[in-house]
């Protein structure tokens, strides 16, 4: 996402006074209604900055009118700023100076002789509609009336004053801040406000935790398993540079036709990618539509559609019992040159179509990868059992689940005793269908619980606020891929040490011959081996 | 404070060329300024980055053999093979005891940036606990992979160890040779983990929260104030940046370790007061150095006092509005880190990173003062999550029993036994008939040998967790709107749109002044007499107010403001009922 200007069909996030979100796409000339706040026209945002605040002009008037920082500022404490410096801490009441002669000298207010009737507001249910319906000032003339029509407010302190204002702006106030949807405020927006189970519940700070600990960075190679609709994906594109995309004129203007237009012969990348396997036919990447990305009828300018590529379970496990994999029928370049337009045309999409998948299909399966990340609904014990090989050694593997249980599941898979059985006693009998597989591969699994913690900072209120989401606790299992003695010697067949090594029957003195050939003749138990390790 | 150290010539590219290029371009993007590349003949072929990394991709631009591009840092590309370089590798141990450590071919001392390391390795031999690991057994394999121990030399070292260790810990020397070490490709995190610590450092789980919400990707531009050991500087590395640190000798060791890291080109390090001298980079420009704004996009403060800094950050040139005394700021012009006139300037995200709450709230005061939007303050809570198996052994193992029913049963034998015991003459020795309470159970109740699977799975928190941190404060300055950037926005409207609504954007705040209410206002009400005056003065203010509404009304609704207004975040202060319309 671009962050200087708005510009056509990108989706923007709105926020209110309240603080509710509200995404919409910016169509030019439409009108975009915020219900009760009103509407304005589409084309008073359009090549706009975002982060900028804006009252909703009074109708008849159509348009915007910019809020400075400062009346922004202001309007968010309240109008008590200061407070703080002049201050007297936490507490509703507030150290009448000197000039109250009236009082005959300094007093305390507090909030004791405030009354908390409904009543104190003389302002009817009907005539708070009538204003609101007629009122001017983008809201500010309703707050105001409200303000004097309430009985009490000269009882009130001026914490509580600021307080009710405040109350009463970000209920009535009709303004809203213009934010760009990155990942981060996507995710917030998806969780506080749509379906959080679509999304597996996933907060900000476990989608960083992830970024983080799978070392995502440019130009790797990442194996992903997303069922969360693409927020893990749309996250680790976003760290990669792949979300920012400007759609060029053309495609601008061809926006609803452009399905028809043949992808065209790209080389595909093989670095800094994402692939992703999916359980369906089609991958679920539906939230890639915030990011100007529909995996139905690709934009093939976006970054993405050569960056990312996907495939499915029965593809990467079982690719022979898999009929997309089967190779189509060759049609000899005499028949072909007989054949209609169309039905050329279609023979070589087939074709195009055939030979993506396999090359996509072959590439995951040769492995390498630089990082494995999860979040799934699905067993983690299988995905591991089937991604981990293919990652390169050191590799992170980071897999989050809406539930402790099915991480702290896995991470004993990989436990100290596991290990050692799985050496002790081999495969054949440690290893279970449902289980990870060979253990040895995965080194220090550690899981990791994060959360944030939100805070009100207003002059002289400031604390923890007061509630937060519940749910899902949200936890990550995170290891490192290692390639364990026994299988690295086997691997290193070339290396001169080990040759010598087998044919002096292993009782060389050789440095060299010792560096490269020691691990298999080497006698180790398993167990003590497993204990040093944990 | 002169800025000691200045390095790379290059800025980092805009992300959108990032994302489009394939890998033989971005590598010269990312990778543009030549390290020296410290390795001797033998291991002079290595290059990690062309020879095997992208078999498939056709190389048009491979630059000649003779002048080979610098290999990326292993921070940001894993090499196939561990290589000689001055790059560390870290050793994993155990769980939680990492070292870092770089292979020297010649044998030489491994560099010793860190004394830890040192201490582990001489003479190109890696001396653990776990055993003794030269360092030829280690280049040359694969990353991750596991090492065994060579069998250990009676050598002088060994000895010494041996001695000190018996000494020491009683330790009793394990059987090394079947020691076993992984050797790990550097990252940020395990960095972290292992880095020589100079200072409080940033981790993980506040790291990553904070370049995720200050929107740091390939392209952006992020200033670190308080680089101290370059925890951060690692993890905010995965983009191209600069950091400042002010501290002379920490300066000169970060400076080290970003160039053995490889990340010289793309970490600009700068020794400088930035709460006193700001945060503008010397570039050449033409023939003269000048200072100029790095133009950054992400900026994270992690010094003492932050706040003293903030007035560095600006958009251009212009006097500082006026801060609260508190503050100790004498208030001067200081062009910031982003943008100056003439280019659309791109909204600035900040982080400040402060233990205390006095920190947070004067931070909070002054970002808001200084036109910052959307402040908030959010803390990290991290913690571990330790997995493991109840033990399984039950009462015959020595352990207390493990349900009702086997303490009953135990009593009944116990009481049994003592019975027993009391009747027969001690002496006897016909005593096995009934056995003592613990045989007794061991012969009874004897189970299945345990397997990793048996047993309850349990879990604990680590047992030490970093329940504070510091306080996060993040906050947005948008990028400032002119009139002029209005009008031209509105002309690009008129001219892409259909036009179908003319909808111009208010910048002014005439025609539409109704800005303030009560309890709103810079003045607070101070007594009941005041707070009746001034609402004696806003009731006349609304009737004035109205009455002028109507005649505006009248002329058709209010007037489209455009090209009157000047809205500059910071200059126009809040002066209120005075411009009420009429
Ligand atoms: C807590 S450390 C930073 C740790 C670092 N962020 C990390 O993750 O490793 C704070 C550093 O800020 C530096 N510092 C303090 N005041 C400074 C100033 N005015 N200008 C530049 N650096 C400053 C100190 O020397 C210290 O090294």
């Amino acid at each position: 996402m671009s962050e200087e200007r708005i510009h056509p069909y990108t989706h923007l996030l709105l926020r209110l006074p309240s603080g509710a979100p509200r995404v919409v796409r910016l169509v030019p000339d439409v009108t975009i209604s915020l219900g009760k706040f009103g509407s304005f026209p589409s084309n008073a945002l359009l090549y706009r900055p975002y982060n900028l605040t804006f009252d909703i002009l009074d109708p008849p008037a159509a348009g915007l009118r910019l809020v400075s920082a400062e009346e922004v500022t202001r309007d968010i404490l309240g109008g008590g700023e200061d407070a703080e410096a002049e201050g007297t801490g936490h507490y509703d009441l507030e150290i009448v100076g000197a000039d109250s002669e009236e009082d005959g000298g300094e007093m305390m207010r507090t909030n004791k002789e405030t009354i908390d009737d409904p009543l104190s507001q003389k302002l009817s249910w009907v005539e708070i509609e009538q204003l609101k319906k007629q009122g001017t000032g983008s809201g500010r003339d309703l707050i105001q009336r409200l303000l004097e029509s309430h009985t009490a407010i000269h009882q009130k302190t001026p914490f509580a004053l600021q307080k009710y204002t405040l109350r009463k702006t970000r209920k009535f106030l009709r303004r809203f801040t213009v934010l760009p949807l990155t990942v981060a405020s996507l995710a917030s927006y998806l969780l506080d406000t749509k379906e959080p189970i679509k999304i597996l519940e996933m907060r900000n700070e476990t989608i960083a935790v992830m970024l983080s600990l799978a070392n995502v960075h440019y130009g790797g190679r990442y194996l992903v398993i997303d069922e969360s609709g693409g927020l893990l994906v749309s996250a680790i594109a976003e760290r990669l540079g792949l979300l920012e995309h400007m759609p060029s004129e053309s495609e601008l203007f061809k926006e609803e036709d452009n399905a028809r237009k043949p992808c065209p012969d790209t080389p595909l990348p093989s670095a800094n990618t994402i692939t992703l396997i999916h359980p369906n036919e089609q991958p679920n990447l539906s939230l890639l539509k915030y990011f100007s990305y529909d995996t139905n009828n690709p934009t093939t300018s976006h970054p993405l559609h050569t960056h990312l590529r996907t495939l499915n379970w029965l593809q990467l496990v079982e690719p022979n019992d898999d009929s997309s994999l089967e190779k189509p029928n060759e049609i000899p370049a005499e028949t072909l040159v007989t054949l209609k337009g169309g039905k050329r045309a279609a023979y070589w999409r087939k074709h195009r179509r055939w030979e993506k998948t396999s090359r996509i299909v072959a590439e995951a399966q040769k492995g390498g990868f630089d990082g494995l990340l999860i979040a799934a609904f699905m067993d983690l014990k299988g995905i591991l059992r089937h991604t981990v090989p293919l990652l390169k050694g050191s590799a992170q593997i980071v897999a989050y689940s809406q539930s402790r249980e099915s991480v702290i599941e896995l991470a004993d898979c990989y436990s100290a005793t596991r290990k050692a059985e799985w050496i002790n006693e081999g495969k054949e009998v440690a290893d279970d269908e449902y289980g990870v597989g060979d253990p040895t591969i995965v080194l220090a699994p550690t899981i990791h619980e994060t959360r944030v913690r939100k805070w009100q900072v207003l002059p002289g209120r400031t604390h923890p606020v007061m509630t937060a989401r519940g749910g899902a606790e949200g936890v990550v299992f995170t290891g490192t891929r290692v390639l364990p003695v026994e299988g690295k010697v086997e691997a290193r067949g070339r290396f001169r040490g080990q040759k010598r090594r087998r044919d002096d029957g292993g009782d060389s003195d050789d440095e060299e011959a010792g560096a490269g050939g020691r691990g298999g003749a080497m006698p180790t138990s398993p167990c003590k081996r497993v204990k040093m390790e944990v | 404070m002169e800025p000691v150290f200045v390095k790379s010539l290059y800025h980092s590219p805009s992300l959108k060329i990032l994302s489009r290029l394939d890998p033989p371009n971005n590598q010269q993007i990312f990778f543009p300024f030549p390290i020296t590349f410290t390795s001797t003949p033998g291991s002079g072929t290595f290059d990690p980055y062309n020879k095997a990394k992208m078999p498939e991709t056709p190389d048009p631009d491979t630059t000649p053999a003779s002048n080979p591009l610098p290999p990326p840092s292993a921070f940001l590309h894993t090499p196939e093979s561990i290589p000689y370089s001055s790059s560390p590798s870290i050793i994993h141990l155990k769980r939680d005891l990492l070292v870092p450590l770089s292979f020297q071919s010649n044998g030489a001392q491994a560099e010793t940036h860190d004394a830890r390391a040192a201490a582990y390795s001489s003479k190109g031999v890696l001396n653990t606990r776990f055993g003794d690991f030269p360092h030829s057994s280690i280049v040359g394999i694969p990353y991750g992979s596991q090492v065994r121990a060579a069998p250990r030399t009676n050598n002088e070292q060994n000895r010494k160890r041996k001695r000190m260790e018996d000494a020491d810990e009683g330790e009793t020397a394990e059987p090394v040779s079947t020691g076993f070490i992984h050797v790990l490709a550097p990252t940020a995190e395990l960095w972290t983990a292992s880095l020589p610590h100079r200072t409080q450092v940033v981790y993980m789980p506040d790291s990553s929260f904070i370049l995720h919400r200050l929107q740091v990707r390939p392209g952006s531009v992020l200033i670190e104030a308080g680089a101290g050991s370059g925890s951060f500087t690692h993890a905010g590395v995965r983009a191209a940046y600069n950091g400042f640190e002010f501290h002379k000798e920490r300066v000169q060791k970060l400076t080290d370790e970003i160039e053995r890291h490889g990340l010289d080109g793309l970490v600009e390090i700068v020794h400088r007061d930035v709460c006193k001298d700001g945060f503008l980079v010397k570039r050449m420009v033409g023939e003269e150095e000048e200072d100029i704004s790095p133009e950054a996009t992400a900026v994270f403060l992690d010094l003492p006092a932050p706040w003293l800094a903030l007035p560095h950050l600006t958009r251009r040139a212009r006097p500082t509005p006026s801060l609260p005394t508190s503050t100790g700021l004498t208030p001067s012009p200081s062009p910031g880190p982003t943008t100056s006139v003439g280019k659309i300037g791109e909204a600035v995200r900040i982080c400040t990173f402060s233990p205390c709450i006095e920190q947070v709230t004067r931070t909070v005061n002054v970002l808001r003062k200084l036109g910052w939007v959307d402040v908030e303050m959010v803390e990290i809570q991290h913690r571990r999550i330790e997995v493991r198996r109840l033990n399984p052994k039950g009462y015959e193992d020595g352990a207390g029993p493990r349900t009702v029913g086997e303490a009953v049963q135990r009593l009944k034998w116990i009481g049994e036994y003592r019975e027993h015991k009391r009747k027969k003459n001690p002496a006897d020795s016909t005593i096995t008939t009934q056995q003592n309470p613990t045989e007794a159970w061991k012969t009874q109740n004897s189970r299945e040998k345990k397997g990793a699977k048996d047993g309850k799975i349990v879990t604990r928190i680590e047992p030490e967790i970093k329940s504070h941190t510091s306080y996060l404060v993040f906050a947005v300055l948008p990028r400032e709107w002119t009139v002029e950037d209005e009008a031209a926005a509105q002309a690009l409207v008129k001219q892409t749109t259909k036009s179908v609504v003319n909808a111009p954007v208010d910048g002014n705040l005439k025609g539409n002044g109704k800005l303030k209410w009560k309890g709103e206002t810079e003045e607070r009400p101070i007594s009941k007499r005041q707070i009746k005056k001034a609402e004696r003065e806003k009731r006349k203010a609304a009737e004035r107010r109205l009455k002028g509404e109507e005649a505006v009304e009248d002329k058709s609704g209010p007037p489209a403001n455009e090209g009157e207004g000047e809205d500059v975040p910071g200059t126009e202060c809040g002066n209120d009922e005075t411009e009420v319309a009429g």
